[in-house]
């Protein structure tokens, strides 16, 4: 029998070849990057055919049109100082003028791809009576000024919730049938309730029977003036908010992952690598942990979008000052700019969100970086 | 290469599990010595405790064991006397690997094939780094016949033949005394089979490693195997060389499974064993082959030795004893 | 039969049993609701105004409080001069005649009363009748209350002058002070004497005096005066059937285009992975919340557009890969090839593959509706003239309810929502662990 020569080209390397697998995954990438950004101009569509339903839009467009008519009349020295019915009629002259350019008058259909690449440039409008913090009645602007304040507290709270998910469902998969796996099982029902349901009852026994935590707002008012200080306010408050959402994720979120984990544990490679010598800690990490998590990523995406909608109504409840109280504001006051505005920032959101996980996927499950077919997190 | 110093000596090996029906008896008392050398194949039906008895000599315990018990000597040592611990570092995979039955499920399906491969040697650290580890890598994976560009492709990559040859490299890579495979053909083709018993033959020249081959498939077996023992309902009923478990055996259970296999070169008419090998759970007391026996007789009623009748021959049946 | 079985099967978890009477009683209770205060009479009740509510009190607590042993908050107390306490009428002189109606009760309570209001029922032609009111004390004292003339409702607890005759102290807790310790209330019998002029023959006089309780029926009341048992019993079976409704048309829709999806083969089903995949990306929400604001918040609108947004819902690919397996499954060839009818095979072949996926999926998103319609009223836009339990939750919300210690006007619907969402949850959870066979395995 002749023994095979090994040309040295062909020796195996003990790294990934770089230019190939990252080609691949950067195609993965593209194509999910177009289906998503589909996706969100379908949703920003959506959002522009139910926001006009009422004539809504066209509204907010003649807002910004008197608006900046107004404006500009104001700031002529002339045209300012002309009587106040002459003065007035011109501004109504000019309205009509502007509407008519800017299509007012023609059916809606035409006018749609405007309303849609203003919404995919972020060219939302003005607000009628709500303003920025900083004092501004642009739409975008009202809206990006919130923003960090909702990153941070979803951002902690997604973070906490898929380590501590993590971490207590591959402790639960070593210990099935123990009164910790049963006890976890039982309380996953509790994910039935939103995450604001809890935050209620959190406030109520955390800032008010017991008044230990604040029961709303970001950091205490007036802010602290050192950075500790403002960051062990900021603490404080984050403490119900981020508690509530973990609440009302965290128990199924274990519960699934713990038996994603078991099944995973039963199959034959994890036996072979107990028959190799393995120890029970590489065993858990590279034979349960790694095959396991392609759909642990899944269930998670799934699990933040969830989390996405019911910040709207946690943050209200919290009074914490980002887009989901932006929205409930908003919503009392009737401000239709603002509220179609950050629907649109929520599609965002959502897609960037997305987006991410489906990179994360892609860095986890080896099919993308071979090539094979692979659907990605969704 | 016969050499007549013992490899491994098993003495009354018990595996037991419990399930929802009662105490299954899996590897109930087994016996037998293998010396360094030759291969041996240990067959069986479905269900005689066969695989369990791989799992019991690798303390691959499942987690409704009941029973593990009796002696089994690697080289001299007592290796059920090992905490798991010092089991883990000193006997698996060194000493002793196993290539389980599908073994095509037995890759991990996120890792590469040469990782896998290598995994042994960089665990019980014997190899300086992960160049040598590579090298060994692939000459085991040219031992096997499977091509080197192989190495660095994922499991889902591979046909299963190809994967069957992966995981017998990796329990060769180690260079151990001894490589227990379970079915390694069943869940083949006939054509993949074939190639696969040429790469067995060819490595079992080549290596000094000692072979435990379990199958039920009595017709592949026999290009391989240098002894024989025969398992019945969780015993081993019948120790022999090939030669003889070929063409005269002993034991009736024996005798039957030859009579109703096909050969080439006669012409027979095939017979069968009518009945059901006994359930493990309560198996009868005495012979547990003597229902479906049509040498039984009254002394059946009790459970006969494992005797030896000649050399290296061992029977379980008061026929020959 | 099979289905018996995996009853059986089920109910050998806990948490199953507990879930199914959970629902069972919240299903007695809608129906019992739904008998007892049809649709049309909700709907007046929870409107309100006029003179439904008008002898509840305000954000009052609910009368369980009562049973912890050291509340003794006072109840509502009516005393009507047509049923209890005497009457006399004495005529004077022509046609004016004098009438005296004494309505005595009990205080035995601690604390004061929310609110005094006397109501008269006068009938008369053009006079009405004059009165003049005494308040007496259980340790003798007359207090005179005032004269007027006998309107609909004299609500003392807002007079002024009285207020200010009695110290400072208004009605409901200057009558009941015990003069030794006066943030106490004093206890005994009390009469409300009222002393009318009656102008006319026919003329005659009524009297009603209604003592606000702080405690009142067993939930409580809101701001409006509302018992809130009536938005809390009705919440359940709007919830129920928002939920199952909701769950049903989504399910059903999900499940058709499945079907297609397979059916069709390749191309059919990318375009609905990719749609579903725009649908998960749609914030379903804030779209709900602009449906609500711009269009119409009535809960059929959004019931339905809660089944538009979710039929290609996430289920999609997990019902697909069924749908798949069953198409694909050998058994079926097996069945067609030996004249099998094609509803033998879809009842004794593909059901019973179906449901053990489509339950647990279907009993587990029933909350997840509840909730959204929940969280759409609290939001403010729930349906305008339904009494949903979102809607109790929103208007306690809105009227700081958890900052003014009215608790039990929060807590109330949300514990029934609680429950409700897991008692589903459970026999979900445990429908999953019955069905799933993958978690047989292990």
């Amino acid at each position: 029998m002749t023994k095979m020569s090994i040309p040295e080209a062909q020796r195996p390397r003990a790294r990934i070849t770089v230019p190939t697998s990252l080609a691949r995954i950067g195609r993965y990438v593209l194509v999910k990057l177009i289906t998503i950004g589909i996706a969100v101009v379908v949703a920003i569509l959506l959002t522009i055919f139910v926001a006009n339903w009422g004539g809504h839009l066209d509204e907010i467009k003649k807002a910004a049109i008197s608006e900046g008519v107004a404006m500009m009349v104001m700031d002529n020295e002339e045209l300012r100082l002309l009587p106040r019915e002459e003065r007035e009629a011109l501004i109504a002259e000019m309205i009509a003028i502007q509407e008519r350019r800017m299509g007012l008058d023609r059916p809606f259909i035409v006018r749609t791809p405007g309303y849609l690449i203003g919404a995919l440039t972020l060219d939302l409008g003005w607000a009628p009576t709500m303003t920025s913090p900083s004092g501004s009645r642009l739409v975008r602007l009202i809206i990006l000024e919130r923003l960090p304040a909702t990153l941070v507290l979803f951002g902690t709270a997604q973070l906490l919730l898929f380590f501590t998910g993590l971490f207590f469902a591959l402790f639960l998969s070593r210990r099935y049938g123990s009164g910790l796996d049963k006890a976890i099982i039982a309380l996953a029902p509790i994910s039935a309730a939103p995450s604001w349901f809890y935050g209620i009852f959190l406030i109520l026994f955390f800032a008010i029977l017991l008044p230990i935590l604040p029961f709303g707002g970001m950091v205490a008012a007036p802010p602290p003036p050192t950075t500790l200080g403002y960051a062990l306010s900021l603490l404080s408050h984050l403490v119900l908010p981020v508690l509530a959402i973990l609440v009302s994720a965290v128990f199924v979120t274990i519960y699934n992952w713990r038996t994603f984990f078991l099944i995973h544990s039963s199959e034959d490679y994890v036996e072979m690598a107990k028959a190799k010598g393995l120890s029970s800690g590489a065993i858990e990490r590279k034979y349960v942990l790694r095959p396991t998590l392609p759909p642990i990523i899944t269930s998670f995406a799934l699990t933040v979008i969830t989390m996405w909608m019911g910040s709207i109504l946690l943050e209200g409840v919290f009074k914490w000052p980002g887009l989901g109280s932006l929205f409930f504001e908003a919503i009392g006051h009737g401000e239709t700019p603002v509220i179609v505005g950050t629907t649109i920032i929520y599609a965002y959101l959502l897609a960037v969100t997305l987006f991410v996980l489906d990179i994360v996927f892609a860095l986890v499950d080896p099919r993308v970086k071979v090539g094979a077919e692979s659907r990605g997190t969704i | 290469m016969m050499k007549k110093d013992t490899l491994i000596r098993i003495e009354n090996l018990r595996l037991y599990f419990r399930t929802g029906g009662g105490i299954v008896q899996a590897v109930d008392e087994v016996s037998f010595t293998l010396s360094r050398g030759p291969s041996m194949v240990i067959v069986g039906e479905s269900g005689c405790g066969k695989t369990s008895l791989a799992r019991a000599i690798l303390r691959l315990l499942p987690r409704n064991v009941h029973t593990y018990a009796g002696q089994v000597s690697l080289n001299g040592v007592d290796i059920m006397q090992l905490g798991d611990e010092r089991f883990r570092r000193e006997v698996r995979w060194i000493r002793i690997a196993l290539v389980p039955q599908a073994a095509m499920n037995s890759l991990n399906p996120v890792i590469k094939i040469w990782d896998q491969v290598a995994e042994p040697l960089l665990i019980h650290r014997l190899v300086r780094g992960k160049g040598e580890a590579a090298e060994r890598a692939r000459s085991a994976c040219e031992l096997v016949g499977l091509p080197v560009d192989f190495l660095d492709r994922y499991p889902f990559e591979l046909s299963g033949g190809m994967r069957q040859r992966a995981v017998i490299a990796m329990a060769l890579v180690m260079k151990p005394a001894l490589v227990i495979l379970d079915e390694p053909t069943s869940a083949l083709d006939v054509l993949t089979q074939a190639n696969i018993m040429n790469a067995l033959k060819r490595i079992k020249r080549e290596v000094e490693t000692s072979f435990i081959l379990i199958t039920h498939d009595i017709a592949t077996s026999s290009e391989l195997a240098d002894e024989a023992a025969i398992m019945y309902a969780g015993q081993i009923v019948e120790v022999c060389d090939a030669a003889r478990f070929y063409h005269e055996p002993f034991h009736p259970y024996s005798r039957k499974l030859m009579a109703s296999v096909p050969t080439l070169r006669e012409e027979k008419e095939l017979e069968f064993i009518p009945g059901q090998p006994p359930s493990l759970i309560n198996p009868p007391v005495g012979c547990r082959f003597a229902e479906r026996c049509p040498y039984r007789f009254g002394k059946c009623e009790k459970e006969p030795p494992l005797a030896e009748v000649g050399a290296g021959h061992w029977v379980k049946c008061w026929l020959h004893n | 039969m099979r289905v018996l079985q995996s009853l059986r099967q089920l109910m050998r978890y806990p948490a199953a049993v507990v879930g199914l009477a959970i629902i069972g009683a919240l299903i007695v209770v809608a129906i019992y609701t739904v008998i007892t205060v049809p649709y049309s009479e909700v709907i007046r009740l929870w409107r309100g105004g006029g003179e439904l509510w008008e002898e509840s009190p305000r954000t009052a607590w609910p009368q369980w409080i009562n049973l912890l042993p050291w509340e003794n908050r006072p109840t509502t107390l009516i005393v009507c001069s047509t049923e209890v306490g005497e009457k006399t009428v004495r005529p004077l002189a022509e046609g004016i005649s004098e009438v005296e109606i004494l309505l005595p009760f009990d205080f035995t309570y601690d604390g004061f009363p929310r609110e005094i209001t006397v109501f008269f029922t006068a009938e008369y032609d053009e006079r009405r009748p004059h009165v003049s009111l005494i308040w007496l004390t259980p340790d003798g004292r007359e207090i005179r209350v005032g004269e007027r003339t006998a309107l609909r409702a004299y609500r003392m607890s807002i007079d002024g002058g009285l207020t200010r005759r009695l110290g400072g102290k208004p009605a409901h807790v200057g009558l009941f002070a015990d003069p030794a310790a006066e943030e106490l209330s004093l206890k005994g019998e009390y009469t409300l004497r009222v002393e009318g002029l009656l102008f006319e023959d026919d003329a005659d006089l009524d009297a009603r005096l209604v003592v606000y309780g702080q405690v009142h029926g067993l939930a409580g009341t809101d701001h409006m005066r509302r018992d809130l048992m009536v938005g809390l019993l009705w919440g359940i079976p709007v919830a129920l059937a928002f939920g199952f409704l909701a769950a049903v048309g989504a399910q059903i829709s999900t499940f058709v285009l499945a079907a297609i999806g397979v059916w069709h083969g390749k191309w059919v089903d990318g375009v609905f992975r990719w749609l579903t995949q725009v649908n998960i990306i749609l914030p379903i929400l804030p779209l709900l919340i602009m449906v609500g604001m711009f269009f119409s918040r009535s809960i059929w609108v959004i019931l339905g557009v809660v089944i538009l947004l979710n039929i290609f819902s996430a289920s999609y690919f997990v019902l697909h890969a069924m749908f798949l397996q069953i198409k694909e499954a050998p058994y079926i060839e097996a069945a067609r090839a030996y004249g099998a009818g094609s509803s033998r095979i879809i009842f004794r072949y593909m059901i019973p593959k179906v449901i053990p996926v489509l339950l647990p999926q279907f009993v587990m998103i029933i909350p997840t509706f509840v909730f959204i319609e929940a969280t759409v009223a609290v939001l403010g836009l729930g349906d305008l003239h339904l009494p949903t339990l979102g809607k109790v939750i929103y208007d306690a919300h809105a009227n700081a309810a958890i900052y003014n210690g009215h608790y039990y006007w929060m807590v109330q619907p949300g514990i029934i929502l609680l429950i409700m969402g897991i008692g589903f949850a459970m026999v979900g959870y445990t429908l999953d662990r019955v069905f799933n066979p993958r978690l047989r395995q292990i």
